[in-house]
């Protein structure tokens, strides 16, 4: 715990959950549109936003302070990922609005349960 | 500043030929802009052997568990005390109680760990009672953003605990003093130190009760575990240090401060928003002029 290659681990591992899920809601929302340029495009902007909101959350917001962290960046995040659906895919504002909370939710969601099952596994 | 990046990136805009609707050309300027702000961003984080290095690294405190009923834990530095530091963090433990019941031999050591971050303690505390350390860490989550915690403490506990003292480690200082100097074996060159655990007890006396250190153990990655005696740290020198931790002239040569290195994990802090946004550029300009 707290080593660089314990948190670089964290973050790939957080990074591909994300890519994963967020994909799969993309695809599974928009079936009228080329499912490999939004798989390309969720990766991208991912790769913008996931690096920043990981590092910004272990470091101002560490610890017990995580869900603080989630309720302050995971809205920012959000609203870049609407920006960026609308105008790249593009998408009507509620569409990509939705489509954003949509994906980002079921990410931390099931990055936190995956969080809690492990922990669990540990401990027990 | 920013109104000339506007302008640059608007002015880029027409150059490249993009024809869109206000909303296209904000995006393109911020992502324009986030990709000329993060060109700055490796120099910033460059390593130059300032010692921040020790927040990657852990130190774990280890106690007798049989000397302990409870814990809470703080760090005091000048006569105040931040318990979540701008230096450090400290792990807040109030579990002894329980772990005492499910081990009531105390075989295993409670581990108390506390994160560095280019500095340590100056003193820390603890109240070895568990009733009253849940209390106090209780009253501490509620009050943690108070200007004089300390104050407050004091007058909501005072007359309730004993606080335990812990003065700052021989040996880490000697660690971080040689990392100011350039000599820093925590770092990943000729051997990759995972955590440093310093065993302590607790002795007690009619004013006090401290807490104590032994004992040290360097653990490293591959390598066999090296410890140390507590007063064998106190009087040790770079040599020793160099000698004990096999670390050749060559590997813990003083580095200059202008030397500027990359570790992996900041390719991917900055590398991966910086290569997102060139793509998500260049997709955005194939798709202007050629459609979906």
């Amino acid at each position: 715990m707290g080593n660089n290659g314990h948190v670089l681990q964290q973050a790939l591992e957080s990074f591909t959950l994300t890519i994963c899920l967020e994909s799969v809601v993309l695809v599974w929302l928009f079936k009228e549109f080329r499912h490999v340029q939004a798989v390309l495009i969720c990766c991208l902007v991912n790769m913008v936003t996931h690096p920043v909101y990981f590092t910004a959350r272990h470091h101002f917001f560490p610890h017990e302070y995580w869900v603080i962290g989630v309720a302050v960046l995971e809205p920012v995040v959000v609203v870049i990922e609407a920006w960026v659906y609308r105008v790249m895919i593009p998408l009507p504002r509620s569409k990509a609005i939705f489509a954003a909370v949509l994906a980002n939710a079921g990410s931390l969601l099931v990055g936190v349960l995956s969080r809690v099952i492990w922990g669990t596994m540990q401990g027990g | 500043m920013i109104a000339e990046g506007l302008a640059l990136a608007l002015q880029t805009n027409g150059i490249i030929g993009i024809r869109g609707t206000m909303n296209d050309k904000i995006l393109l300027t911020v992502l324009m802009l986030f990709l000329i702000a993060l060109l700055p961003a490796p120099v910033a984080v460059a390593d130059h052997d300032d010692g921040d290095d020790v927040e990657f690294y852990d130190y774990v405190l280890h106690f007798n568990q049989q000397d302990l009923s409870g814990f809470v834990a703080f760090i005091m530095e000048d006569e105040s005390f931040e318990i979540y530091g701008e230096y450090l963090y400290i792990g807040k433990t109030v579990g002894a109680k329980r772990e005492a019941e499910l081990d009531p031999e105390g075989k295993h050591p409670y581990d108390l760990t506390l994160l560095y971050s280019g500095d340590i303690p100056k003193v820390l505390w603890g109240i070895p009672n568990a009733e009253v350390s849940q209390e106090i860490a209780r009253w501490i989550d509620a009050h943690h953003d108070m200007l004089e915690p300390f104050q407050a403490f004091k007058e909501a506990f005072g007359k309730r605990v004993t606080p335990m003292r812990y003065r700052r480690s021989p040996v880490l200082v000697k660690v971080l003093e040689l990392a100011k100097c350039g000599m820093h074996f925590l770092k990943p060159r000729g051997a990759a130190l995972n955590q440093i655990i310093e065993d302590v007890a607790i002795e007690t006396s009619s004013s006090e009760i401290r807490i104590v250190p032994v004992g040290y153990r360097f653990e490293y990655i591959g390598s066999p575990v090296v410890e140390i005696t507590a007063d064998h740290a106190q009087v040790m020198t770079k040599a020793d240090f160099d000698k004990l931790l096999n670390i050749g002239q060559a590997e813990s040569v003083l580095w200059p401060s202008s030397i500027r290195r990359f570790h992996h994990t900041w390719v991917w802090f900055f590398g991966a928003p910086a290569i997102g946004t060139v793509g998500l550029l260049a997709l955005y300009v194939r798709t202007r002029r050629h459609g979906k």
